[in-house]
């Protein structure tokens, strides 16, 4: 599997290191699967000023390693494993922040973890910025909620906007913390031009949103800070994301939206991932799309008939209803995407963003449409 | 518990229309007004999320998202950001035509005493580009303004060559009947992309009775036709006036537009000035034209739902101000209102009138809103006296009538119209046939919008979307 180049940016093997893979020089490595357990392990030689250095045997995740090509950034922990961080020839590269929120919402597909892991990844992301070639059209910026790393944030958005003018940075995170106004002012001094921030609104109601994100004061910071970062003409994407506790208020949402945000730039309507916190919550917060089709059409046509961008992802083509099928967009990643059986005879297959492959449960509605 | 925000309401049909400080409604089954003040409303009701969501109720006695409604108060009324953009200068009250409801008591005469001067011409410039907005409309108005062709060249050079310092975005209008739209204007408007405004009363038999001449509507369809091809086809916009006559004739007049090209109306009623009618004849007028704008609003919701776009554009700056949270420049129904605040009159007589309808008034002796000479100080005349008494009955949400009024976020206050119907700034809300024509409008497109929301809102939303 891997027998080709490799470049080491940094040859001290104790620490974690990126690795280039690029053609410029010949190295290494050996690949195999592991009897006992079927786990792909390699282990790689490189060589920095001619001095060879063997690595420990590394445990590879295979989705890492589908595809693999000349330019994606490769992460070498201390642990003995490989990540290939960075993929030349993808859109949804993300610079990842934290494992922090100040959110913990029920639907969360990667919980937050309470680790101190700002110092880690702000080197980690720092190198790889240094590092990324300038080919790069768009980078993500997600977490956890990327804006506790508060000032350092903004150096990193630097970072990214001094280096690459064009680049397009899409920011995810609750919003909460742009409720400081400061703190907007400071970002707007940067990347404003190349920054797109992408903010979840859960709820019209503010205790509706509260509960969902598990938190007080979230939907009232949250807002606060949608209109600082309007004062500010930030780019928006706004996130709904659908689930048992909102779906009711669906077209009151959009109202509000229209009513209160009509400075967003985009609206973006979203089935939820079965993983994450979402089995646990199950009872309270998962729900089949099929049963909010009505006022999910609803909400989406009431938008779009303002004038206002709108989408819909991550629900497959057969459980929206027909009208919002020019809504959809192929939201979910290459690696992740999954189609099923009954899908191959669907007329729409190439339209349809298909399933997340990596939820643990599907809306059992999913059928194939013959016309 | 909770608290208790600005709100006002209104029955109609079996619900409760509830309106917020920033004209967001609720519509509500009756008796919900009255079992929001007595604290009836439980924390569970759906309606409890409906009231806290659109700012209507607190859980606070000051909202959390107060900062939020203030912006959005501000955007709602940021038509005063600039104070006055729109000057209309009264080149003339000279005119060739004779129309039965002139309102701007027109001569028929060739006595240049009616026409302005070229000394006033240039103490009005002057005030104009004294004012602060960014964004001025110069516009020509008469009697007939292409009458005095010149000093429309003259008026428009000067501000030109002024403006090369002063950088404001100036858009020119010309108020024309069309009937004498020769080369030399048409290339005027060519070379300073003056837009053209003329009157068209609906068919050939209505409009040249309107008109008080038989040959009328030939010649403004000749002039629209020779001006859009000179000039493009969206530089020239006609506007209707409701005669007696005319209010027969809701369908005809529709038609007659659509004929001539046009992709919108605005149904404009008569206004009591010039004095031409008796007040007892206007109360009648005025249910009348309530009727006539129902059928022909419905005749154009068919037309639309037909497939073809055509706008009333009277009804569109109501709907904009009760579906959408932007702000309506529309100089005739704001509060503060129009008058100083968005437009200023520029007469003819060398004296600066508060509106166009203040100048009217001047026509008959009465100079109540002569905000002072072309000659005075920009300040005296914008801050003076007169002014500051307008100020005080400029403003619905503290008249009399209109502060507890429902629907006060759509509609305006007009102390000229007050004072000519009604004899005071104040007016008197009862028997005002403004607020009896635009209540009578504002509830009928509530009712639209409850009872056929299928059927009207694509159509409302298209227009709204034009602007």
């Amino acid at each position: 599997m891997l027998n080709q180049k490799i470049k080491c940016l940094d040859y001290n093997v104790f620490d974690e290191v990126l690795i280039y893979y690029t053609s410029d020089r010949i190295l290494t490595g050996f690949c195999f699967v592991d009897g006992d357990t079927n786990d792909i392990k390699i282990q790689i030689v490189f060589e920095v000023d001619n001095i060879q250095f063997e690595s420990k045997y590394i445990l590879v995740d295979p989705k890492d390693f589908i595809n693999i090509e000349i330019g994606d950034i490769l992460l070498f922990r201390t642990n003995g494993t490989l990540k290939n961080i960075f993929r030349i020839n993808s859109l949804d590269n993300v610079l990842f922040i934290t494992e922090q929120c100040n959110n913990n919402c029920l639907m969360c597909s990667q919980p937050p973890k309470n680790i101190n892991d700002l110092d880690y990844y702000y080197n980690l992301n720092s190198k790889l910025i240094e590092i990324l070639p300038y080919s790069v059209l768009k980078i993500g910026i997600t977490g956890g909620e990327p804006t506790i790393l508060n000032d350092r944030l903004i150096v990193l958005i630097n970072q990214i906007a001094t280096k690459f003018p064009e680049i397009e940075i899409q920011l995810l995170s609750n919003g909460r913390q742009f409720s400081d106004i400061h703190y907007v002012h400071k970002l707007s001094e940067i990347g404003k031009k190349n920054l797109f921030i992408g903010i979840p609104l859960h709820s019209d109601f503010y205790v509706d949103h509260d509960y969902i994100s598990q938190s007080n004061n979230a939907f009232n910071q949250t807002l606060k800070g949608l209109y600082n970062l309007a004062r500010y003409s930030f780019s928006i994407e706004l996130r709904v994301i659908v689930n048992k506790i909102n779906y009711k208020r669906l077209e009151k949402i959009s109202d509000y939206i229209f009513k209160n945000l009509p400075f967003i730039n985009h609206v973006a309507f979203m089935g939820m991932e079965y993983i994450g916190l979402v089995p646990k919550y199950n009872k309270i917060i998962w729900i089949d799309p099929i049963e909010y089709k009505e006022d999910l059409k609803k909400s989406v046509l009431n938008l779009s008939s303002w004038g206002i961008n709108v989408s819909v992802f991550n629900i497959p083509l057969c459980l929206l209803d027909e009208n919002l099928i020019i809504y959809s967009v192929k939201s979910i990643s290459d690696w992740k995407v999954k189609y099923f059986l009954q899908c191959e005879d669907c007329i729409l297959k190439v339209d349809c963003g298909g399933s997340f492959g990596t939820s643990l449960k599907h809306s059992p509605n999913i059928k194939p449409i013959f016309n | 518990m909770y608290y208790l925000l600005p709100f006002r309401f209104e029955r109609l049909d079996n619900y409760e229309i509830l309106v917020n400080e920033v004209g967001d409604y609720l519509i509500c089954p009756i008796e919900t007004s009255n079992k929001i003040v007595s604290k009836q409303i439980n924390e569970n009701d759906e309606i409890y999320k409906d009231l806290i969501s659109n700012f209507f109720i607190s859980k606070t006695p000051i909202p959390a998202l107060i900062d939020n409604f203030a912006t959005r108060y501000r955007t709602k009324k940021s038509f005063l950001d600039n104070f006055t953009s729109l000057h209309i200068f009264v080149m003339t009250v000279r005119c060739n035509q004779n129309c039965i409801y002139c309102q701007a008591s027109s001569k028929e005469t060739d006595h240049i005493i009616y026409d302005i001067s070229y000394e006033t011409l240039d103490f009005s410039i002057d005030l104009m580009f004294k004012s602060p907005s960014p964004f001025i409309t110069m516009e020509f108005q008469g009697g007939e303004p292409t009458l005095v062709f010149d000093k429309i060249k003259y008026a428009i050079e000067k501000s030109e060559i002024l403006n090369i310092s002063k950088e404001k975005k100036i858009t020119y209008v010309l108020c024309t009947n069309s009937v004498e739209l020769n080369d030399n204007i048409l290339n005027l408007c060519k070379i300073y992309n003056v837009l053209i405004s003329t009157s068209l009363d609906g068919p050939e038999f209505l409009h040249n009775k309107n008109r008080g001449k038989k040959n009328s509507y030939q010649k403004v369809i000749e002039g629209i036709d020779n001006a859009r091809n000179f000039l493009g086809h969206d530089r020239i916009s006609a506007l209707m006036t409701t005669s007696f006559f005319s209010l027969d004739y809701p369908k005809e007049i529709i038609d007659s537009y659509i004929e001539n090209g046009f992709s919108n109306i605005f149904l404009r009623a008569l206004n009591p000035y010039g004095l031409v009618y008796k007040a007892n004849d206007m109360k009648n007028y005025y249910s009348r034209f309530i009727n006539f704008y129902k059928i022909a609003l419905d005749y154009i919701i068919e037309i639309n739902n037909k497939g073809f776009y055509f706008e009333e554009s009277f009804t569109s700056i109501i709907l904009k101000k009760i579906l959408t949270p932007f702000s309506v420049g529309f100089v005739d129904l704001q509060s503060p209102a129009g008058i100083i605040n968005s437009v200023v009159v520029y007469n003819y007589d060398g004296f600066v009138y508060a509106s166009d309808e203040s100048r009217m008034l001047a026509e008959h002796n009465d100079y109540t809103f002569r905000l002072g000479s072309v000659k005075d100080e920009y300040l005296n005349l914008f801050y003076g006296e007169k002014v500051i008494k307008i100020a005080k009955t400029w403003s619905n949400e503290a008249l009399t009538g209109c502060s507890d009024c429902a629907f006060q976020a759509y509609c305006g206050a007009d102390p000229v119209r007050n004072y000519t119907t009604q004899n005071d700034f104040e007016g008197f809300r009862p028997t005002s046939s403004f607020c009896l024509k635009n209540k009578a409008i504002i509830k009928h497109l509530f009712s639209l919008i409850i009872n056929r929301t299928d059927e009207v809102m694509p159509v409302f939303k298209s227009w709204l979307n034009q602007n």
